[in-house]
């Protein structure tokens, strides 16, 4: 299967912890592996927000990254990047893709945006991963936003065409078909993040020794 | 020493951080014993402006100086597995989180975590299980939840064993990669997903426990399992095991802390876990009592007691349930006798404590000397018992004089004076304690085969003062009812206890437990003050008047004895 995963608005590669990095940052690198791990094609395109990064790497022959110049090559607000929902359609679409997808799984309502132009041109099947709801922030009184009123818009759009909605809770779930009722129950999935058990396991006897070591502080 | 652990961006003001630092200030004023935090996240720019935030508070600023909080930057991703299972318990304080990737990379590493009741949390973590969910936005409540596993290690123990039970192969990446493959592969051979009906998080964890001990099950009872059915009503886990030829009740004893963990005083030198030996050695002393289901296999290593059929469809009215609830109180306390020396002792402490004037002291004895008789009389050390109500009545009142934060106001008050009204009501009663079932309600009663009646859940048994186990039946009949009457439960009580100390300890159990409960609340970061418990409070002194300084008509009605 030839998998296209759009992260426009965040680099699977940045470190979580840092900035406005958090976990599923790590669930993109991670299931991006996986897919690699079980024999799919996987190409991720994001957008370049530093200069210092490459803008094409090739890691190994199922998996390669495209990082995308649009707008300054910064980390900036990623919700003030609406504007660019065009440019970054054109700029996808004059990658050097070799032929179509089988899936374009995108993430954020800016991703969807752009996926839904790429089907069906480019990919056969479209799949959103919802990561926020703009109406959710809203409802929780967090503070407005300019780009709130064409995130909405958008938000509506990508989930009338996708071929599927992934949420990650079912409380997700439950906020989509309360919050945006026309959605149709049919096209939601849950799947919550994984993560990599190798990594996160319980570690045994005392490891202030390796602490310290690894972290260069005294505990 | 416990530590508690928060990881996540410093400067993003939905993880809470605030509310973090304002609940460890509570911490840190409040009698707990010593602990460690350890902030994890951030440039180290921004640790640095944590720890000058730190810095602003004199409590802090101290433990920065003793190391006993350490507020670290960004760590790489395979140091955070080493923090986590070195972490007694991970908080989460989020104002809003989509999914909450932090709880389960620390409940994988075995890790409970408290966090906020809020979007994907919710669905992560599950409630008294594998953490605790408290109130968003509220610090007292994140402290209180937070003060458990402070107070008794053992919370996160346990806890964090259930976490990595429920975590490990849900969330693992390989099995979510494989659903995501799935998802794409129906669509593009354009087959509907079919929509999953996946048990509860609950009675998911609840599964594995029983599918982890199922071998052990097998083994004790020298057959396969061809099925079985989750009907457990406690925290302990039970089932309706089915087997060829036979069906069996099992249980699954787990070594827990008790309940109301915020009330084991730090530092108590009796046994405060629920240990599986005990809990079997005890359920097989109690089966002699025909009420009682009879233990038919057991191990005790893993705490799985294999008990004779019973199910959980017994149809019976109030009245009919509550004779076989008192009669089963009754033939539980005939098994044993309360004498000899330490009976006497027992005595002696009570006399003491009468004339004593440090409360914690008399609290301590009390707990060591009912610890001691338990263990003569029924040779098992038992976790702490609840033993004589007003002896709870003194440990409820230091609690919440020196833990006024730990409750919701209004609640405070209100119990802080009942409390006192019924202190000083009556002297200590010196009455030895008797054996009795700890914690009689309806779901507890259960079908045998052949149609009879079986008490279960006997995890609470134990030695108490008082007509513990009638004050107990009447309560739970009463938390039933929308609006709380006190006045006809106790004068039920009134009715069935048998001299003038055991209808006035009887009533005293009876206020105390709905206060209990709103404890074991409020230290599970539950913060609201129920309607119920706030009107309970007040109307019971006049309810309690009513009862024991009845008009001459009433007093007769009262007084009529009734058949059980």
């Amino acid at each position: 299967m030839r998998i296209l995963l759009l992260t426009l608005t965040d680099d699977p590669f940045d470190p979580a912890g840092v900035g406005r990095f958090g976990g599923s940052h790590a669930f993109f690198f991670d299931i991006a592996r996986q897919f690699v791990r079980m024999g799919h094609s996987v190409t991720i395109v994001t957008r370049l927000n530093d200069p210092g990064k490459p803008r094409f790497q090739s890691l190994g022959p199922l998996c390669h990254i495209y990082r995308i110049v649009i707008g300054p090559p910064l980390e900036i607000d990623h919700h003030s990047l609406g504007y660019l929902r065009e440019d970054l359609i054109v700029s996808v679409r004059s990658l050097p893709l070799e032929g179509r997808f089988d899936i374009v799984q995108t993430s954020n309502w800016l991703s969807g945006a752009v996926g839904l132009a790429l089907v069906p041109g480019t990919a056969d099947r479209h799949v959103h991963h919802v990561l926020s709801l703009g109406r959710v922030r809203r409802a929780l009184g967090e503070e407005p936003s300019s780009n709130d009123q064409v995130r909405d818009e958008w938000e509506c759009r990508i989930f009338a065409s996708a071929d599927a909605l992934i949420c990650v809770t079912e409380d997700e779930q439950n906020a989509i078909e309360r919050l945006y009722p026309d959605v149709a129950k049919r096209q939601i999935t849950t799947i919550p993040y994984g993560i990599n058990s190798d990594v996160f396991s319980p570690r045994p006897g005392d490891a202030h020794d390796y602490l310290r070591r690894s972290s260069n502080r005294f505990t | 020493m416990p530590t508690i652990t928060y990881v996540g961006r410093l400067t993003d003001s939905r993880k809470g951080l605030e509310i973090f630092l304002d609940a460890l200030e509570l911490l840190l004023l409040a009698d707990l014993p010593p602990f460690r935090t350890r902030i994890v996240g951030g440039a180290p720019h921004e640790a640095a402006l944590v720890e000058q935030t730190l810095g602003r508070i004199d409590i802090c600023r101290e433990l920065l100086q003793a190391g006993r909080i350490e507020v670290w930057s960004r760590v790489e991703r395979d140091v955070l597995p080493e923090l986590y299972s070195r972490s007694t318990v991970v908080c989460i304080p989020s104002l809003r989180e989509q999914f909450g990737m932090v709880a389960v990379e620390a409940m994988m590493c075995g890790t409970p975590v408290v966090a906020s009741r809020i979007g994907g949390l919710q669905d992560l973590i599950i409630h008294d299980l594998t953490g605790y969910l408290v109130d968003r936005l509220n610090p007292l409540a994140l402290a209180a939840a937070l003060a458990q596993f402070i107070r008794n290690p053992s919370l996160g123990a346990w806890m964090g064993r259930n976490a990595l039970l429920w975590s490990t192969k849900r969330f693992e990446v390989e099995a979510i990669a494989k659903r995501y493959v799935n998802v794409y592969e129906n669509l593009i051979r354009g087959v509907a997903e079919p929509i999953s009906d996946e048990p509860c998080a609950l009675a998911l964890l609840r599964q594995r426990m029983i599918e982890a001990a199922r071998p052990v099950v097998e083994r004790l009872i020298g057959s396969c399992l061809t099925g079985w059915r989750d009907v457990s009503s406690s925290p302990t886990p039970s089932f309706v095991a089915e087997a060829e030829n036979a069906r069996y009740f099992v249980k699954l004893h787990q070594r827990r802390p008790p309940s109301l963990t915020c009330l084991v005083r730090p530092g108590f030198k009796s046994v405060s876990l629920n240990d599986p030996r005990t809990m079997i050695k005890l359920a097989r002393f109690l089966s002699s009592a025909p009420i009682v289901p009879r233990v038919v296999f057991a191990d005790e290593d893993s705490g799985i007691l294999v008990q004779e059929p019973l199910l959980d469809d017994l149809l019976l009215t109030e009245q009919e349930a509550e004779v076989r609830m008192l009669e089963a109180s009754e033939q539980i306390q005939l098994l044993v006798s309360v004498d000899g020396s330490e009976a006497e002792r027992f005595l002696r402490t009570l006399q003491c404590a009468a004339t004593a004037t440090e409360e914690d002291r008399v609290v301590d004895d009390i707990d060591e000397a009912v610890r001691d008789l338990s263990y003569a009389i029924l040779d098992v050390k038992l976790p702490l018992r609840q033993c004589h109500p007003q002896i709870e009545l003194v440990r409820l009142a230091t609690y919440l004089r020196k833990n006024p934060w730990a409750v919701s106001p209004e609640f405070g008050v209100r119990a802080r004076s009942l409390v006192r009204f019924l202190i000083s009501e009556r002297p200590l009663v010196h009455s030895l304690p008797r054996l009795q079932h700890g914690s009689l309600k309806r779901e507890h009663l259960m079908r045998r085969p052949d149609g009879s009646a079986a008490v279960c859940d006997l995890d609470r048994a134990g030695l108490y003062v008082g007509p513990h186990d009638i004050a107990h039946w009447f309560h739970d009949q009463h938390a039933r009812n929308e609006a709380s009457e006190p006045f006809h439960m106790l004068s039920q009580i009134h009715r069935f206890a048998r001299t003038d100390d055991d209808r006035f300890l009887g009533a005293v159990w009876f206020a105390i437990f709905p206060i209990f409960n709103a404890l074991w609340r409020f230290a599970r970061g539950d913060w609201v003050s129920r309607p119920w418990e706030m009107q309970f409070m007040t109307a019971y002194p006049e309810a309690f008047r009513k009862v024991f300084t009845p008009s001459r008509e009433s007093a007769t009605a009262l007084r009529e004895p009734r058949d059980i």
